[in-house]
């Protein structure tokens, strides 16, 4: 044990020294304060000391690990434009945006302007430049987004006014405009495909995605060995370890371990197995939607859905097109506004009609893509890029399962099935396909029995397998942290220098 | 005092401590800070203008 024996000298003096009175009192605080101020700055000494080891201890940071990961977030987002289950609407984000305006009653009049203002925005981006001139949807849309125009995107709370003025004589007055937007997206589709397939020029879906898998392969790999991620894990506080120790790690490894092999080939192995319980896990978490999509899939009905329906929505359209055209020629011959009003009403019974058809088109849309895409040889990944494809219904879907979801969480799962299906050591999803009923635990077990490990059917149910995850997270952290120059004795005392410099605010 | 102890500020400097040393050394200083401030709290001076 370290002693200092300043400090033992000063105690006992300290104890000895007598504070009987005033006088005496006055002497000890003399000597306190002294001691005092000698030890404050022996602390000192020995904190620029804690820190110099401290830096000397911490690996630097791997600088690859950042470069690959930027090429994934690049690479997602052309991922998206070359997905093959979507068009246009979905792919320029359009449909989230119309979708949260149909829904104007969540939120506050700002934000129900901010989503014309991105929804106009994409058009531009599609080089379709819109104008008051063409949301001619009724009287009040009409006056609405003249004023929206007129404001050029500023002040936008100024629409109060007017919005307040129009509200009560057509409270669907967001949802016309939704339609509309959906009619003008119809309307320029062509120029709205031209500037997604600009996007992905010269680009091979299946060698980007090939790509893709590539580098988020080399970041996992790097991200779970790295030896400066594993150490900032254990200085953050998110790992102990303690629990990664060879005493307690080869107690676990021989847990799962048939017989004792070479190291490396051992190690190999439970590396897999990692990636098959990710794997395991994750279809776990989906197996409901998986179920849902089959179901879909399953009944013939859903194949022909929306063309009967685009017919009507086209034949509605087109009255209020002829419509249009009516009042603007009573308006110019300066005709009786009794019967422009009667016109102005006719386009408001289109318009509630429309707003069904559209939302009956989304439901329909979503059903036929995936009775029509899929076939009994589509894999469970082809079934869960058709989900994850369509945000709007794969929220529905979990709505199902749990109407208190809120749309964070939704956005938060959809983000984990993109993960997931993009993950590179996916072997399961993308074999089994979606007519067969083969019995995946069995399938893992008995693939890791071949390879001498020895898990059960209960480690795989969905309350054990994090335990099963952590263990042999436990087993690959010891083994990285073995073969690296790291030692476990220097990351216990850089956690411990970090706490002291933490307290100290250094 | 056991006499496997490492006294510090005789026998050894700081810099030669290893880490757990170091560290026990910092400890004994902040406890030993500590103490004082309670022992100062305790001492009644009087008027210290007097």
């Amino acid at each position: 044990m370290i002693m200092s024996k300043k400090i033992e000298q000063y105690k006992e003096l300290l104890e000895v020294l007598p504070r009987t009175n005033v006088k005496n009192s006055r002497e000890y605080k003399k000597k306190a304060l002294v001691m005092k101020q000698e030890m404050q700055e022996q602390r000192e000494k020995a904190l620029k000391e804690i820190k110099k080891r401290y830096l000397g201890i911490i690996v630097e940071g791997n600088s690859e690990i950042e470069l690959l990961n930027d090429y994934l977030n690049k690479s997602e987002k052309k991922l998206v434009f070359l997905n093959q289950y979507n068009d246009s609407y979905e792919k320029t984000g359009l449909n989230e945006v119309l979708n949260d305006l149909r829904k104007f009653y969540k939120n506050d009049l700002f934000q129900v302007n901010n989503d014309i203002r991105i929804s106009l925005e994409i058009f531009n981006t599609a080089l379709v430049t819109l104008t008051e001139k063409d949301f001619n949807y009724g009287k009040e849309v009409e006056t609405y987004m003249t004023e929206f125009f007129k404001l050029n995107n500023k002040n936008l709370e100024k629409l109060q006014e007017t919005f307040d003025n129009l509200y009560w004589k057509c409270p669907n007055l967001f949802e016309y405009i939704n339609i509309c937007l959906r009619h003008l997206y119809s309307k320029n589709k062509k120029a709205f495909e031209k500037y997604c397939s600009n996007q992905i020029k010269g680009t091979d879906l299946s060698k980007e995605e090939e790509h893709y898998k590539y580098i988020y392969s080399k970041y996992l790999q790097q991200e779970n060995s790295d030896i400066k991620i594993l150490q900032d894990k254990f200085l953050e506080g998110e790992l102990d370890i303690k629990e990664y120790e060879d005493s307690k790690v080869s107690k676990l490894k021989s847990s799962i371990l048939l017989k004792e092999e070479e190291n490396d080939d051992q190690i190999n192995n439970i590396l897999k197995l990692s990636y098959s319980l990710y794997e395991y896990k994750k279809y776990l978490e989906f197996k409901s939607i998986l179920e849902k999509v089959k179901n879909i899939y399953l009944d013939k009905s859903n194949k022909s859905l929306t063309k009967s329906l685009l017919k009507k929505i086209k034949k509605s359209e087109k009255r209020i097109k002829k419509l249009n055209k009516k009042i603007r020629f009573r308006k110019f011959l300066f005709k009786s506004r009794a019967k422009t009003e009667k016109f102005y009403n006719k386009i408001n019974t289109n318009l509630l009609e429309l707003k069904d058809l559209y939302k009956e088109y989304d439901d329909a849309k979503f059903k036929e893509i995936i009775a029509t895409r899929l076939s009994d040889n589509s894999t469970l990944l082809d079934a869960l890029k058709i989900v994850s494809s369509y945000k709007i219904d794969f929220g529905k879907l979990l709505k199902e399962e749990n109407e208190e979801i809120t749309n964070q969480e939704i956005d938060d799962k959809l983000k984990e099935l993109k993960e997931f299906i993009l993950y590179p050591n996916n072997n399961i999803i993308n074999n089994i396909t979606i007519s067969d009923n083969s019995d995946i635990v069995t399938i893992i077990l008995d693939k890791y029995k071949l390879m001498n490990i020895n898990i059960t059917g209960e480690q795989l149910e969905d309350t054990n397998i994090d335990s099963l995850i952590s263990l042999v997270n436990k087993v690959l952290v010891n083994h990285y942290i073995n073969s690296s120059n790291q030692s476990f004795e220097k990351i216990n005392d850089a956690c411990e220098l970090k706490k002291v410099l933490d307290s100290n605010g250094l | 005092m056991k006499s496997n102890d490492v006294i510090v500020d005789e026998d050894v400097s700081i810099e030669k401590l290893n880490n757990q040393e170091l560290l026990s050394y910092y400890r004994e200083i902040e406890a030993f800070l500590k103490m004082v401030d309670e022992e100062l709290k305790k001492t009644d001076v009087g008027d210290d203008n007097e």
